[in-house]
């Protein structure tokens, strides 16, 4: 994920607790969160955390997962701006980030 | 119809769905939650309901499968009308590439048929009050002021990128007769920002304004085809959007004086609908267009509308072109898709020709249309063969 996000200012958590903690202390314009990650919290709490607390930040999930009530989640609790399967398409991706940064950017610098 | 008008509605919501029994179902559920239910019998009348309506929607919930304009195709044309009315999609065959297109589309809600009451209530009542929070949020002047820069801002670089947007144009050369078959007509920018067209359409599609670039680049070739010479085809790449956009068909498109000479170029990359698009691409031949099937071979895509659309030209991507002289597997494959495409009445051209070894392996495969740096460069202009 570092190399298909190369050019991006990447900060990495290994946990959903983890990655709480470090939105707290700085300001990100997107998160790209695996699904399965720990047994409490997974992809999509996490994402859903990020919607409540910081609406304007860009939120991708990326999952190994093909079971269809994980989609339908993503969709229905409305946390995912964009849903990528593993293998994941480098410049889909990219692509998918930049124009929705670029429509969610603001003159914050 | 029961006379309680006198009872508080909590909202106003459009349901769109070619099934008369579900439609019947939805009014029920909601109207018996207190909602006010407007029934769409498909998406073109949803849409124009929405738009005529004299008090606003708080929702729309539309089925996948529509004739002529589906679920996904409803919610762009709904968020280029307005930028958060929720829209729920339901379908009777949901499935994991559904879901990630309701995702992309920007759809609140999938909701596999058959439902319950209370799911579909659930569903309707929260994506409307999140619409309802949404709106209040965006009251608040600074969050208004933010998000409303943020779209004018990139409107307004939009608009700037098709205002100084121009054509180049590159040759399709017919190299057994030594002459230039075709030019193909390939959509440039000045404004910086935008200079990639991937770049560009993405964001016309974001936008909604997929139809407003169709037309600049309709235009600017018809202002250029004067120039060419009278002998070369023109090849114009059309967005799968724009086959549903009526001013593609209209009288005063410009290209339409040129339409016997030029091919139009489509790619299932930007999203063929299925339903629709040959019955698109049949109106299309009667205006005295021909059709051709870009990027074969890039994915599994194309194969699906040549068997569809029966194009009079077919263009292999050029991930099949690439190395071709050192791949005999690929070599194989090329010459099994040109003798296909010959048997269905169709001419091939091979694009991103780079070396003389791709293009003797080419002539191998008997394929004589041939596009790429080896030959030129796409330029300002018609630039006349030089062999």
């Amino acid at each position: 994920m570092r190399r298909t996000l190369r050019g991006y200012d990447v900060v990495e958590a290994a946990s959903p607790r983890e990655a709480i903690d470090v939105m707290k202390g700085k300001r990100f314009d997107a998160i790209v969160s695996d699904y399965s990650m720990d047994a409490d919290n997974d992809g999509l709490d996490l994402l859903q955390h990020a919607r409540m607390q910081y609406p304007q930040m860009v939120r991708f999930l990326v999952t190994a997962s093909r079971d269809l009530d994980v989609a339908m989640r993503a969709v229905n609790e409305g946390s995912v701006d964009r849903y990528f399967l593993k293998p994941w398409n480098d410049e889909k991706l990219r692509s998918a980030l930049d124009i929705l940064l670029r429509s969610r950017h603001h003159d914050a610098g | 119809m029961e006379g309680d008008g006198e009872r508080t509605r909590l909202g106003r919501v459009m349901v769109a769905d070619d099934d008369p029994a579900i439609r019947r179902v939805c009014a029920r559920v909601l109207e018996s939650e207190g909602w006010e239910v407007t029934l769409a019998e498909d998406g073109g009348h949803a849409i124009r309901g929405i738009q005529a309506a004299s008090l606003p929607f708080d929702c729309v919930l539309s089925d996948v499968n529509m004739p002529e304009i589906d679920g996904f195709q409803l919610v762009a044309a709904v968020r280029r009308h307005d930028d958060d009315l929720p829209v729920l999609l339901m379908t009777g065959d949901p499935s994991l590439d559904g879901a990630v297109r309701a995702i992309e589309s920007g759809a609140v809600s999938y909701i596999s048929k058959p439902f319950t009451h209370e799911s579909l209530a659930v569903a309707v009542a929260r994506a409307a009050r999140r619409h309802g929070v949404a709106r209040m949020r965006r009251r608040a002047e600074s969050y208004a002021r933010e998000l409303y820069g943020d779209r004018d801002e990139l409107e307004a670089r939009f608009a700037r990128a098709v205002e100084r947007s121009w054509m180049a144009f590159q040759p399709i050369v017919d190299v057994h007769r030594h002459a230039i078959f075709a030019y193909e007509a390939l959509l440039r920018t000045d404004e910086d920002s935008l200079r990639r067209t991937d770049v560009l359409i993405a964001t016309a599609e974001r936008l909604g304004k997929v139809p407003e670039l169709g037309c600049a680049v309709r235009r600017a070739v018809a202002a250029a085809a004067g120039q060419a010479p009278s002998d070369a085809l023109l090849f114009v790449n059309v967005h799968g959007l724009e086959l549903i956009d009526e001013e593609l068909f209209a009288e005063d498109n410009p290209l339409g004086a040129f339409a016997s000479r030029v091919v139009l170029e489509i790619t299932e990359r930007t999203g063929i609908d299925p339903a629709a698009g040959p019955a698109r691409v049949a109106m299309l031949r009667k205006l005295g267009y021909r059709i051709a099937v870009d990027d074969l071979g890039a994915g599994y895509a194309a194969l699906g509308a040549l068997a569809s659309l029966e194009p009079e030209i077919v263009k292999l991507d050029m991930s099949l072109i690439r190395d071709l002289d050192r791949q005999p597997t690929k070599r194989r494959v090329v010459a099994a898709i040109a003798t296909l495409c010959r048997e269905l009445g169709s001419r091939v051209v091979a694009e991103g020709v780079e070396t003389e070894a791709e293009r003797v392996a080419l002539l191998g495969s008997g394929i004589e249309l041939l596009q790429g740096y080896l030959f030129a460069r796409p330029t300002r202009g018609f630039q006349p063969l030089a062999l």
